[in-house]
């Protein structure tokens, strides 16, 4: 445990050297920026989208229950999507897509000895695998946490005005009193450090992968795990950070 | 020349080259022979530092390099070209881009003509042409094998570390493999280490054999002297090579 640990430090602390080293790959990051961002829209669209609907539809009815009235429920529920939910929905959706693909795809190629082979040809491994992967998820992390989001308030703006009968400018009234374009600004940057960790996680274990498809297994396994929980973690780490600038 | 020195290899608890000491003179063939599992890759990888090697030397031109940084080890690398055991073709890349790969890092004055020509000369060493526009997957694994022996011969290496070349490739593509490492090193004067099962090969075009049996050195000499050997192992590896000589 602590062998890794301290490897996973050696690791990033090569990484983020590596990142203002040249030759930059532009045309691999662009590539990988398409699969990370435009590739992964369609699922992160769908899946916020009805988490949106059901914090609207579950706050309105407790609310309703408790204080006989939910006006309140728009300014609430898009200060809690701007703050947590639009980001951490999906950055967890791009650790299970991105993340799992990048352990599998760099597990591979070590267990293939691919890796050894750039290693002899003198190619850092780190520089030409992990660092346009990072560069994309990180760049991607931020557009789609800004894409979830407003995706995320356009769908509760939607269904309450047809399930709860407010209308769009009551809602966007109700929203402004709660929040600020300081949220969505710290959601981004939120997504950005989320989109930072999951190439670094996945590539690590990916690196470190043991032979045969059951290493490459468990290098998925292992990197999706581990991003998720580095996710919730800085999440909280993040939230009391921009606390104290609101 | 290269120089081993007492290396010893662990991963965790498990001591997988037990003191290994050899050495490979310029221009020479060494082939090294052994079971499977005794620690042949790991040796392999050794030399070109790969693996670090728990403690022990190993010298390449009197070089120690087991202390190398990675960026340290790219001259060394550069003189050095590697047959892994498995193809280990890029698979994003097509064949011509896979042979051309070194290369480009390498010999970056080539022209567009020049890496066009030397790819292909390469193809056509290892039997293959009108290749080079298909994907690593939609080729045969032999014909991955022999890519992967022209990616690294492409380049033109001094030394040439081969991680068994012929396993899995039929008797005639074995043969003129075999060939090719026999005219690299006579011609060129390229240094060849080769990993193998097959004794009769080693016989016909070694200068030196090793074998190994469990991380442990076990016989090593000339054909001739290896002949001679009482070693159950070696004798077990002779008596293959003669069955499969009467059996042609
Ligand atoms: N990176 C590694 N981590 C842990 N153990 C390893 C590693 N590489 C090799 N080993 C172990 O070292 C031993 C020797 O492996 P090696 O690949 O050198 O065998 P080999 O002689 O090449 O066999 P084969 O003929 O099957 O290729 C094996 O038991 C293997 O499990
Ligand atoms: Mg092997």
């Amino acid at each position: 445990m602590t062998a890794t640990l301290s490897d996973f430090f050696v690791y990033s602390t090569r990484t983020f050297k590596a990142l203002f080293q040249p030759p930059f790959r532009s045309k691999d990051t662009f590539q990988q920026l398409e699969f990370v961002t435009w590739q992964s829209l369609p699922v992160i669209v769908f899946c916020v989208s009805f988490a949106a609907m059901v914090t609207i539809m579950e706050s309105s009815f407790h609310m309703k229950l408790m204080v006989q009235n939910d006006s309140l429920v728009p300014g609430f529920a898009s200060l809690l999507i701007l703050r947590e939910l639009g980001v951490v929905v999906s950055s967890l959706l791009l650790t299970s897509r991105v993340g799992a693909g990048l352990a599998a795809e760099v597990g591979s190629m070590q267990v293939t000895e691919q890796v050894d082979a750039l290693r002899m040809l003198g190619i850092d491994p780190i520089r030409f695998l992990v660092i346009p992967r990072l560069i994309a998820c990180t760049v991607g992390g931020v557009i789609l946490s800004l894409i979830a989001n407003l995706v995320c308030l356009y769908c509760a703006m939607l269904i309450s005005e047809l399930k709860l009968g407010y209308s769009s400018g009551s809602f966007l009234t109700g929203m402004r009193a709660f929040v600020s374009y300081k949220d969505l600004v710290f959601a981004m940057i939120k997504g950005g450090c989320f989109g930072t960790v999951i190439p670094i996680v996945s590539c690590f274990f990916g690196l470190r992968c043991e032979s045969g498809a059951e290493g490459v297994g468990k290098a998925t396994t292992n990197s999706v795990v581990v991003a998720s929980v580095a996710i919730i973690v800085m999440d909280f780490v993040l939230t009391y950070i921009f606390s104290h600038f609101y | 020349m290269i120089d081993f020195k007492n290396i010893r290899k662990s991963f965790g608890e498990r001591e997988v080259l037990k003191g290994i000491t050899f050495s490979v003179p310029e221009g020479q063939i060494l082939f090294i022979l052994g079971t499977s599992g005794t620690g042949k890759s790991v040796l392999l990888k050794t030399i070109v530092g790969l693996l670090k090697p728990s403690s022990g030397e190993v010298f390449i031109n009197d070089r120690e390099i087991s202390c190398l940084s990675e960026r340290e080890m790219f001259p060394v690398r550069r003189m050095c070209g590697m047959v892994f055991q498995q193809p280990a073709l890029f698979d994003s890349l097509s064949i011509f881009e896979n042979v051309a790969f070194g290369l480009r890092k390498h010999q970056p004055e080539l022209d567009h003509a020049q890496l066009s020509a030397r790819v292909k000369e390469c193809l056509a060493l290892v039997n293959l042409s009108g290749i080079e526009d298909k994907l690593p997957q939609a080729i045969s694994y032999g014909m991955q094998k022999r890519v992967s022996l022209a990616r690294t011969v492409a380049v033109s290496p001094r030394i040439l570390l081969f991680d068994e070349p012929t396993t899995g490739l039929d008797p005639v593509t074995t043969n003129s493999i075999n060939h090719l490492i026999l005219e690299l090193s006579r011609k060129l004067k390229t240094t060849s280490l080769v990993v193998s099962h097959d004794m009769q090969c080693a016989l016909d075009i070694a200068d030196h054999i090793l074998v190994l049996d469990k991380g442990e050195i076990v016989a090593q000499g000339p054909p001739q002297t290896l002949k001679q050997s009482t070693h159950p192992l070696v004798q077990d590896f002779l008596r293959e090579a003669l069955n499969a000589e009467t059996a042609h």
